[in-house]
């Protein structure tokens, strides 16, 4: 499968992009508790830039727990169900999830949108570029959720077959 | 309204959707019932429940942990503890839950505390004869001190939502969690003595030098990092990012357990953990949100208050709630979905915020036992190969012993709201 060798390759710079965003965050607040303590001298723009990163790090790390199924959930009843019943069930709990992920990308950029003339208060930045990791996020997450939606229908193809 | 949003979440959460994406997918559904309400809110809310100060902590404490944990950091401490307590008949199980207790005082998670401390002392309560599901029992019930001793994972999702202190939650999680260890180390004691287990042998002076030097690193940690919350020097957030670097710094030039190449695997793995609990504070932002517009709660507090006006029965129910939640899921998702209803509720029973946060903590980590969702549990008899029926047995002491404990942070408030009274 082609897509899944190029969906390899996005989480892989995606990981890659996690690692620098969390070295970005620790080295943000820790330049600022060391300003504040040593030096007396806080600075308003290292709090900003971590709070920032962290928001693209919540969206882009949300959307690698998709392809890896680590997200939070109950699984309890679902496993207690009928297989066939599940397989109706997934194609409905995907549409959900697709129609979501759908509404935060338009959403999302509109936001965008609006927020390239607001500027931040330390560093100055347009407040569009911290918005745009939620429609980003949502895209990855929605191509994620389609592939795994025909692997798993794949894989249940084969094991009855 | 109320009723969509409810209706919609319960069925969703039952059909395994994930968490966060189901408290979004609710909001969304219950926005479009309304009407007139604008879909706009759905990314701006997100965007607010991740974009803050104290929230910050979550991903440092997480990275700390893990640091730790691949650093060897536990080992020490494990070893520490043995080199004076050793002695003590069924020490090995004593020595767990010492261990987990100074574990929990650097990380705030209950995963994070049975993998590091019972990863290695479970297999070493197996060669000396202990039975697999004991070894899994005490180590995961010695875990749940991981996240109600602070730093507390659970607590700062609490005091984020409520927007109050952290580091009053924190403080006011102490007792508690001292209480549940000192608890959880007489019943190993009684359960040792009981079924004989073996004693090692009493460590030589020597030894409680070497280990006291080789764990002196990790062993300041705790001090570093809730003696400067405590005091007020750091804020939890200052203080969480001061024991990434510390961990770090130890790891890497003291014990040179970690090596460069291990560095970017660390970061991205807690940076995806700590995604997994931010979708559902981005996305509760947008449901909690719902739920005072549509004031569920007062619904919800009038319906009780129908029932009854004690405040003894109303805690009692409010526990149950809890605990029957808690078998189902875990611990931070359903602090976060039940904090809009629950915190009212306790109000109006005299419970203050500062209070409830610890009582809720407590209670949800005591599910982490339960089953059929209990993840310490269930770590725990992964790591001793025990079968999951059987360790969920071998728990239940373990349980009613921390229920006790609830049962006391319910109804003696003095037992939470003393020590920050007496530090302010």
């Amino acid at each position: 499968m082609k897509i899944k060798i190029l969906f390899d390759k996005i989480e892989k710079v995606i990981m890659i992009a996690l690692s620098i965003m969390f070295l970005v965050m620790v080295g943000a607040i820790f330049l600022q508790v060391v300003m504040r303590y040593v030096f007396n001298n806080a600075n308003a723009w290292s709090e900003e830039l971590a709070r920032y990163t962290f928001v693209w790090l919540t969206l882009l790390g949300a959307s690698v727990a998709v392809r890896k199924t680590s997200h939070m959930k109950v699984d309890y009843f679902i496993n207690l169900m009928p297989r066939k019943l599940v397989k109706i069930l997934y194609i409905f709990t995907n549409a959900l999830l697709i129609a979501f992920f759908l509404v935060v990308i338009k959403y999302g950029f509109d936001l965008v949108a609006i927020t390239f003339k607001q500027k931040s208060a330390g560093m100055g930045m347009p407040m569009a570029y911290p918005y745009l990791a939620l429609p980003v996020g949502a895209i990855l997450m929605l191509m994620f959720t389609i592939e795994s939606y025909f692997i798993k229908n794949a894989n249940n193809v084969g094991e009855e077959g | 309204m109320a009723a969509i949003l409810l209706v919609s979440l319960l069925t969703l959460v039952i059909l395994g959707l994930p968490i966060g994406f189901v408290l979004g997918i609710s909001s969304l559904l219950t926005i479009i019932y309304a009407g007139d309400l604008p879909l706009i809110v759905i990314p701006q809310k997100m965007f607010g429940g991740i974009d803050s100060f104290p929230i910050l902590a979550i991903p440092f404490f997480i990275l700390a942990g893990e640091v730790m944990s691949s650093g060897g950091i536990n080992k020490k401490i494990i070893r520490f503890s043995k080199a004076f307590i050793g002695w003590i008949q069924g020490s090995l199980a004593i020595i767990t839950v010492v261990a987990s207790m100074f574990f929990a005082a650097i990380s705030g998670s209950a995963v994070a505390t049975v993998s590091a401390i019972g990863g290695v002392t479970i297999p070493a309560m197996k060669k000396e004869g202990y039975s697999a599901e004991f070894a899994a029992a005490v180590s995961s019930s010695a875990a749940v001190c991981g996240p109600i001793i602070p730093p507390s994972i659970p607590l700062i999702v609490y005091g984020a939502a409520m927007t109050m202190s952290v580091s009053d939650l924190f403080i006011a999680a102490v007792i508690p969690g001292i209480l549940l260890g000192v608890s959880l180390i007489a019943l190993s004691y009684i359960i040792a003595k009981k079924k004989k287990f073996p004693t090692s042998e009493k460590a030589s002076t020597e030894e409680k030098i070497a280990a006291t030097k080789d764990g002196i690193g990790a062993l300041m940690m705790p001090v570093i990092i809730l003696g400067g919350i405590f005091s007020g020097i750091f804020t939890p957030t200052e203080a969480s990012v001061i024991a990434v670097v510390y961990a770090f710094l130890i790891s890497f030039f003291v014990y040179k357990s970690i090596l460069l190449k291990d560095i970017p695997g660390i970061l991205s793995k807690s940076a995806v953990v700590t995604s997994t609990i931010m979708i559902i504070l981005a996305t509760s932002k947008v449901s909690s949100w719902i739920v005072v517009v549509s004031k569920l709660p007062t619904i919800i507090a009038n319906a009780i208050l129908g029932m009854t006006d004690s405040s003894v029965i109303i805690l009692l129910l409010i526990n149950i709630i809890l605990l029957v939640i808690g078998c189902l899921m875990e611990a931070n998702a359903a602090m976060i979905i039940l904090i809009p209803v629950l915190v009212p509720l306790a109000q109006l029973a005299g419970v203050t915020p500062l209070q409830f946060g610890v009582i809720m903590t407590f209670n949800l980590c005591l599910g982490l036992l339960t089953p059929p969702v209990g993840a310490t549990l269930l770590i725990g008899s992964h790591l001793a190969k025990a079968r999951f029926e059987k360790a969920v047995v071998a728990v239940i002491p373990f349980f009613l012993v921390g229920f006790i404990v609830l049962m006391l942070i319910t109804f003696v408030p003095e037992v939470t709201l003393w020590l920050p009274a007496v530090l302010k």
